[in-house]
């Protein structure tokens, strides 16, 4: 019997951007086991929910991650307006799903960077972040800012953005699609990205259901679950949605899947400037969420789904706040897939599954 | 919107719950803990599709509680999580880090009424008092000799 080694993987790794550790039972150079320990960048952010008045707190949302900003300042809005029982305006809701939408593009490109820099294909990597620039740069129009946007707030948006200017973020998105599906077909037909990720980190689909893994993790093991196909918010002015999957259950399908969703949040984004409504862009909120009140809701992040929880006690701070975010869902995921990998792929599968570890600790 | 489903439940029925769900096919889509005075609320939420119910129960302060991760391998990162920043004490579950996934710097600092948290809190007034107590000693101390020196010296002229 081969001899037991374990190695130290992180936290600090190229292919990190953030600090998780995981200690590597290998044995011939094959992973045995993976323990996972997180920790270094803990912030205590739901606990300052206490301290700041719920309207306020959703500057502190939005810099739980600096990938999925917008979406914690929409979830947590969103959570707030289902405990207060505010109605939010139709053309707030749409124009909330535009930035979320634009922020999945912009996450996809950067995730998509991230693993072409990790195999090695560094031309492709800066192509990616090229594009990725392009949607910063439609934030930088309509907001103000590049990654923390401060377009959200409690019963709607702060800010709204021209009919006309919409148009113009469409065509931006026209002239992007067409470099994107030169991109597009490199990842999903270029032998070379194939060879690197094909086989890698398997979660079939029943393992991904007992693992209770979520977003582009699970779609890529065939599980049709997103919480957009609900029609929650400016998500009911869709036509239709339907879920990108993929039974491949490897590293290359969860790569195809992401590659797939960013012409499908630019599908998403296109039909709803050609339906926004005029109207108001905020509801008014007056009062405190009410002792003992509870709301949750679900908001599909690039990540995947993420579960917020909110408590009241008659002030306007709240008593509990809670986010539970597609990383820490995907932990045990990807704890699985490690199992029986090869060390040299321990990258690879790390970086296919896309960990966010500033939102997961908070 | 989800729906707001929220059920009361006690600790015994817990397990029930639980399997029921599991053998339906719901997702456990979070696991968190909450301090209510000197208690701890938990809640349960489980998903499947757009339907979420949400199990509510308050167990007391180390009280023992059957952990759902054997059923649910997810629920290892949120129970490890619930343990340390709220003392909640779990049974059975698939992996007990012993306070070093989140490594926090102070016992359960979510939940000043656990008992770790009040152990710790006790034990850090103690030092303080006895740092004071020194200080007050060594104050003293030094008093004393700078009135014996004064004492000692000659006056000018």
């Amino acid at each position: 019997m081969a001899e037991r080694t374990v190695i130290p993987f992180g936290p600090q790794h190229p292919v990190l951007p953030e600090p998780v550790h995981l200690d590597l039972v290998i044995e011939d150079e094959r992973v045995i086991e993976a323990i996972p320990q997180i920790g270094f960048i803990h912030r205590g952010l739901e606990k300052l929910v206490q301290k700041l008045d719920y309207q306020s707190f959703v500057t502190v949302t939005e810099r739980i991650c600096g990938i999925c900003a917008f979406g914690h300042s929409l979830g947590y809005s969103e959570t707030i307006e289902v405990l207060m029982g505010v109605e939010v305006p139709p053309r707030a809701q749409v124009l909330r799903v535009i930035w979320h939408e634009l922020s999945r593009v912009h996450s996809h490109l950067l995730w998509l960077g991230l693993l072409a820099d990790g195999f090695g294909f560094e031309n492709l990597f800066m192509q990616c972040w090229r594009l990725r620039e392009r949607v910063l740069g439609i934030f930088e129009q309509t907001t103000g800012g590049r990654v923390i946007l401060n377009a959200c707030n409690v019963g709607g948006v702060n800010r709204d953005i021209a009919n006309e200017d919409l148009r113009g973020i469409v065509l931006i998105l026209d002239g992007m699609r067409d470099e994107y599906q030169v991109l597009l077909k490199t990842f999903l037909k270029d032998r070379s990205v194939a060879n690197r990720l094909r086989g890698i980190g398997m979660l079939s689909k029943e393992k991904a259901r007992e693992y209770g893994v979520a977003g582009p993790f699970a779609r890529a093991s065939g599980i049709a679950e997103d919480i957009r196909s609900f029609g929650y918010g400016g998500y009911g002015f869709l036509h239709a949605f339907e879920p990108i999957l993929s039974d491949e259950c490897d590293g290359y399908a969860r790569c195809q899947v992401r590659a797939e969703e960013v012409v499908q949040s630019m599908d998403i984004v296109k039909e709803l400037v050609e339906k926004i409504p005029d109207g108001a862009l905020s509801a008014k909120v007056k009062g405190s969420p009410a002792a003992g009140s509870r709301a949750v809701s679900r908001l599909e992040q690039p990540r995947g789904e993420c579960f917020y929880y909110a408590k009241g006690n008659g002030t306007k701070y709240l008593e509990r706040f809670r986010i539970r975010t597609p990383s820490s869902d995907n932990l045990a995921g990807m704890v699985y897939t490690m199992q029986g990998c090869d060390l040299a792929d321990v990258p690879m599968n790390i970086l296919t599954i896309d960990p966010c570890v500033s939102c997961t600790e908070r | 919107m989800d729906p707001q489903v929220f059920i009361d439940i006690q600790l015994d029925e817990l397990k029930g719950h639980i399997a029921s769900y599991h053998e339906r096919g719901w997702r456990l889509a979070n696991l968190c803990g909450s301090s209510v005075d000197d208690k701890v609320e938990l809640l349960y939420s489980f998903a499947q599709g757009p339907e979420l119910e949400n199990l509510r129960m308050l167990v007391d302060n180390g009280q023992k509680i059957p952990a759902v991760s054997p059923l649910y391998p997810n629920a290892f990162v949120f129970e490890n999580e619930a343990s340390e920043l709220y003392g909640v004490v779990f049974e059975g579950g698939l992996v007990d880090y012993g306070g070093r996934f989140y490594s926090p710097s102070v016992p359960t600092p979510m939940n000043p009424a656990s008992l770790p948290a009040q152990e710790y809190l006790a034990s850090a007034r103690a030092a303080a008092d006895a740092e004071d107590e020194q200080e007050k000693q060594g104050a003293e101390e030094q008093g004393a000799e700078e009135q014996e020196e004064g004492e000692k010296e000659v006056p000018r002229g």
